[in-house]
């Protein structure tokens, strides 16, 4: 019976309560009888067996953590070298850039030394043509013509950029954008290789953290196994060894896995095509420009799916590439383009490129794909990307327009008015301290061309938000168009009559101001311009703002604004249409539309002969050309051209009386071999004054070459010298616009 | 007795691992520290090209606004001496003229190649409307890379990961001596009070090294 009941007390005894002291005897009475059973000590045997084994699992997660030390040291050491690696390339593309730069200088230099001896020439041409024929001093002069003529061709050879070579100012219409924009392709490719060690350094630094973990966890794992062999309690030890055992387990998984991770090689294939894409998008001025870039990025992206930057410039390729808008900050992208752009830019974003920059062009990308497809969750969007954009970088004005806007898209007038404000202050002064006033009109208005263009979209996409955006669209102008922070003026003047002429080279508009005081009125013209067959106004900058307002002689005002000349490249105005809106002190107060018929031409500058002038496309440059003195543009078969002269003369020519005249008269006896036939002046036209490029003196005339019209103008500059524009073609010519508008577009230009 | 023995076992289960993850997190903070460190020597390294790039645009426009000052100045001059001998030598004023007109002409040549600046124009001092400060501030704010590249402050976070490693391992020490005490605890089966102590200060240590650790992870975060 007692026996029994021990065996009951035994068996509901939790193993693990330690024994009174009776139980002490008794276990160890037993003990000793099983001892004896066996024959011998049976606990300190188990209790060999057990640290036995304990002892061997020690010295494997010992093996084990050796191991992991090595391969945390060889990660470090890698990721160290591959940071080096970067800094080196760091290093050298800084080294590279500066030092392509002053290269692409020297050549640079020498071509201008070409040019100016080419100057020398033309100016010894243009003097011996002045001394009389046949004396010492006429000789003298073409001597010095020729001598000048052969310098500038020894310097031309001399240097690599040639005229007519790839990045020549005659293939370059961005001269010298694309020669110089080259000269960094090697420091992009260094930079695009010190992103690649950078991202290789990250990774191999992953693991390193990894062996680190996998350290701490055997030593754990280590320590537990010791405390099992230590304690006396059975459910402890067991515990112990269990948690122990897991550790173990895990550490060796992992760290199996961990080393089974590759590094990926660095490409350098990958890098040149990024560097390629870079300098291709860099010196893009159209839509072939910015396919040839993205051509590049794909490729770059195709050899490394993890390069950040390449996502970027994709973006930025694809963005612009799908835009018509070349001035100015570009808005008006399709849709589909948008979500490529956004898709690339967020894709850069994970990559870890999270600056201002990318997250500001979220913003608008959201925001114009929002506005135009009606997407509520994209204009939120834009919304948190352009508040972390003002968070990284709260000086830019154009990420504070771009706040105000999506404000306002999501109707929330108060913050919007909020954000403006910002904006206005920002754009007026620098860092938008005011006591630093920026100054910078041009800047200013681009700012404010950009704001009223994604004003102008959004008004498209949300017409019940007119007033609020004619409403924002005027307090701007009142601020930055006017270049200040304070209330505008109030003002009985009015603006009457408005005549809108749009030549190929520049705007104007006329009008009655009756009450107008300069003094207290601001008047700012805002240009939009709309392509055929687009729906989106953009404003154009170039051509917008309130300066250049004078009086008209024939009575009223008038602002006549320069847009051939001040585009880069050089551009004349695009074909489509084009709305006038006056701003008088932050009112509008009026707005007209018109659609010039010139068609599409390009831009023609001649900085030498103090001219700029507008032709057709496929027309070539003239071989004659002397620099100072000459400049054309011919068709390919010759039977049509344009020329524009400069004769510098003694100031005692100018007293001559009707010296345009006669200059023109002589130019066109003596240079006839520039038409296809000798040209003959048509007396019955007559010779008549009127406007030529706002020269005194002016002289029109027409002459006839047997199968075609040469019409030409001259007039005298202020300096004493004759300038000429001359247009000609054959008689069926002469009935297109083509004609009338090369000569409209010729204005001076310095 | 038991109870005590358990609470031991957890604390020291407890302490084990929570110091191999700040022991990983430690090192993840000094390999955060490393990168940042690189990082801004590397960004040091690309704000100096951005700005040499924008200061080689700059210098190479004043060495132009040099050659175009001579010619601009001396087509002035030669004005000048023509306009004050007209009178007594119209032929030599003539002469002269011409050479001022083709000066102008050389000084008009150089216009295009400026690239910071659209064009120059010789002011009344003699002296050449080209402000290279300003065209420097136009260029570096055209240049927005040149704005987000910021060493200091990347120098600045390296500071920040490594003053965070140091806390990280002030934390594990807490961590090693709580398991050196609750180990002791263990060891002194026999003797409640010493053993009670012992848990006590081990699980103090536990609880100052959590804390301690969460606050740093706020911290960072």
């Amino acid at each position: 019976m007692t026996a029994r009941l021990d065996r009951l007390r035994r068996m509901l005894t939790p193993r693990h309560a330690l024994p009174t002291p009776g139980d002490a005897v008794e276990e160890d009475g037993a003990g000793e009888q099983q001892a004896e059973r066996s024959g011998g000590a049976p606990d300190d045997r188990r209790g060999d067996r057990f640290a036995g084994a304990i002892a061997v699992v020690i010295a494997v997660a010992t093996l084990l953590a050796a191991v992991a030390g090595l391969l945390q040291a060889e990660a470090a050491e890698l990721a160290e070298d591959d940071r080096l690696a970067a800094t080196r390339s760091a290093l050298e593309a800084a080294a590279s850039a500066q030092r392509g730069q002053q290269l692409a200088q020297v050549e640079y230099q020498s071509y201008i030394a070409a040019v100016e001896q080419a100057t020398s020439a033309g100016n010894a041409q243009l003097r011996s043509m002045l001394a009389d024929e046949g004396s010492g001093r006429h000789r003298q002069l073409l001597l010095e013509h020729e001598r000048w003529q052969r310098l500038a061709e020894v310097s031309l050879a001399g240097s690599e950029i040639g005229r007519s070579e790839e990045y020549g100012p005659e293939q370059d219409p961005t001269f010298p954008r694309r020669y110089f924009a080259a000269a960094r392709e090697e420091s992009h490719r260094l930079n695009a290789l010190q992103d690649a060690y950078n991202e290789r350094a990250n990774q191999i630094d992953e693991r390193g953290a990894a062996y680190t973990a996998i350290l701490a966890v055997l030593a754990v794992s280590v320590y537990l196994y010791v405390l099992s062999v230590a304690v006396s309690a059975a459910m402890l030890r067991r515990s112990f060894v269990a948690v122990a055992s897991l550790m173990l387990a895990v550490a060796a998984c992992w760290m199996g896995l961990t080393a089974l991770q590759t590094a990926p090689d660095i490409r350098e294939d990958a890098a040149a095509a990024y560097a390629a894409g870079r300098v291709a998008s860099e010196t893009a001025h159209d839509s072939a420009g910015y396919a040839d870039a993205r051509r590049h990025f794909d490729r770059a992206i195709e050899l490394r799916p993890s390069f950040g930057p390449a996502y970027l410039g994709r973006a930025d390729a694809i963005f612009l590439g799908a835009s018509q808008q070349r001035g100015g900050l570009v808005s008006l992208v399709p849709v589909d383009a948008l979500r490529a752009a956004r898709a690339d830019t967020t894709r850069a974003r994970e990559l870890g490129l999270a600056t201002a920059q990318v997250e500001g062009r979220l913003g608008f990308y959201a925001f114009a794909e929002g506005i135009q497809t009606g997407d509520m969750s994209a204009l939120e969007a834009s919304l948190a990307a352009t508040t972390r954009a003002l968070r990284l970088d709260p000086a830019e004005p154009v990420y504070w327009l771009n706040l105000g806007l999506v404000h306002l898209a999501l109707e929330r007038p108060t913050d919007a008015q909020a954000a403006y404000t910002d904006a206005a202050k920002h754009a007026l002064y620098v860092d938008g301290d005011r006591h630093q006033p920026r100054n910078e009109p041009w800047l200013e208005q681009t700012w404010l061309a950009g704001a009223l263009t994604d004003l102008e979209l959004l008004a498209r996409h949300r017409p019940h938000l007119s007033g609020l955006v004619d409403g924002t669209k005027e307090w701007l102008v009142g601020r930055i168009g006017a270049g200040t922070m304070d209330q505008p003026e109030q003002s009985d003047a009015r603006i009457e009559d408005v005549v809108v002429t749009i030549f190929p080279g520049q705007v104007q508009w006329q009008a009655q101001i009756p009450g107008y005081q300069p003094e207290r009125d601001v008047i700012s013209a805002q240009w939009y311009h709309r392509l055929p067959g687009a729906e989106g106004w953009a404003v154009m900058p170039e051509v917008s703002g309130r300066s250049g307002i004078a009086a008209d002689p024939a009575g009223g005002y008038f602002q006549l604004s320069r847009y051939l000349g001040l585009t880069q490249p050089a551009a004349c105005m695009p074909p489509g249409s084009y709305r006038l809106e006056l701003y008088l002190n932050g009112q509008r107060v009026a707005s007209q539309e018109v659609e010039p018929d010139f068609g599409v031409l390009e831009a023609a500058l001649a900085r030498d002969i103090t001219m700029a002038y507008c032709r057709p496309a496929d027309w070539q440059p003239i071989e004659e050309q002397v620099p100072g003195l000459l400049h054309g543009f011919t068709a390919t078969d010759g039977y049509t051209g344009v020329y524009g002269l400069r004769f510098d003369l003694p100031r005692s020519f100018s007293e001559v009386p009707g010296l345009p005249e006669l200059m023109l008269g002589s130019m066109m006896g003596s240079m006839t071999d520039l038409f296809p036939a000798v040209p003959v002046l048509v007396e019955e036209a007559g010779t008549t004054d009127g406007y030529f490029m706002g020269l005194s003196q002016t002289a029109w005339q027409w002459y006839d070459y047997g199968s075609g019209w040469v019409r030409a103008a001259a007039g005298l500059d202020e300096d004493g010298a004759v300038l000429i524009g001359i247009v000609y073609g054959p008689y069926a010519w002469f009935d297109s616009p083509v004609a009338d508008a090369i000569h409209d577009s010729m204005v001076r230009h310095e | 007795m038991a109870l005590l023995g358990v609470v031991i076992a957890v604390l020291i289960g407890l302490s084990s691992v929570l110091s191999a993850v700040v022991a990983w997190r430690a090192s993840l903070s000094a390999i955060e520290a490393g990168r940042y460190e690189s990082l801004a020597v590397q960004q040091q390294a690309r704000r100096a090209q951005l700005e040499r790039e924008l200061e080689g645009i700059v210098a190479q426009d004043l060495r132009l606004a040099t050659a175009y000052r001579e010619h601009a100045a001396a087509a002035r001059e030669l004005q000048q001496q023509a306009h004050d001998v007209r009178a007594d030598d119209p032929e030599l004023a003539d002469e002269l003229d011409m050479e001022a007109a083709g000066r102008r002409s050389q000084a008009r040549s150089l216009q295009p190649f400026f690239v910071g600046q659209l064009g120059v124009a010789l002011r009344d001092d003699g002296t050449v409307d080209y402000d290279a400060d300003r065209v420097l501030r136009w260029l570096r704010e055209g240049e927005l890379e040149l704005r987000e590249l910021r060493p200091d402050d990347t120098l600045e976070l390296a500071n920040v990961a490594d003053r965070r490693t140091l806390g990280l391992i002030g934390v594990a020490a807490i961590f090693v001596g709580a398991l050196l005490v609750l180990t002791l605890a263990q060891v002194v089966e026999r003797r409640l009070g010493l053993r009670l102590a012992f848990t006590l200060l081990g699980g103090v240590l536990v609880g100052v090294g959590a804390v301690t650790f969460m606050a740093l992870g706020v911290l960072a975060g």
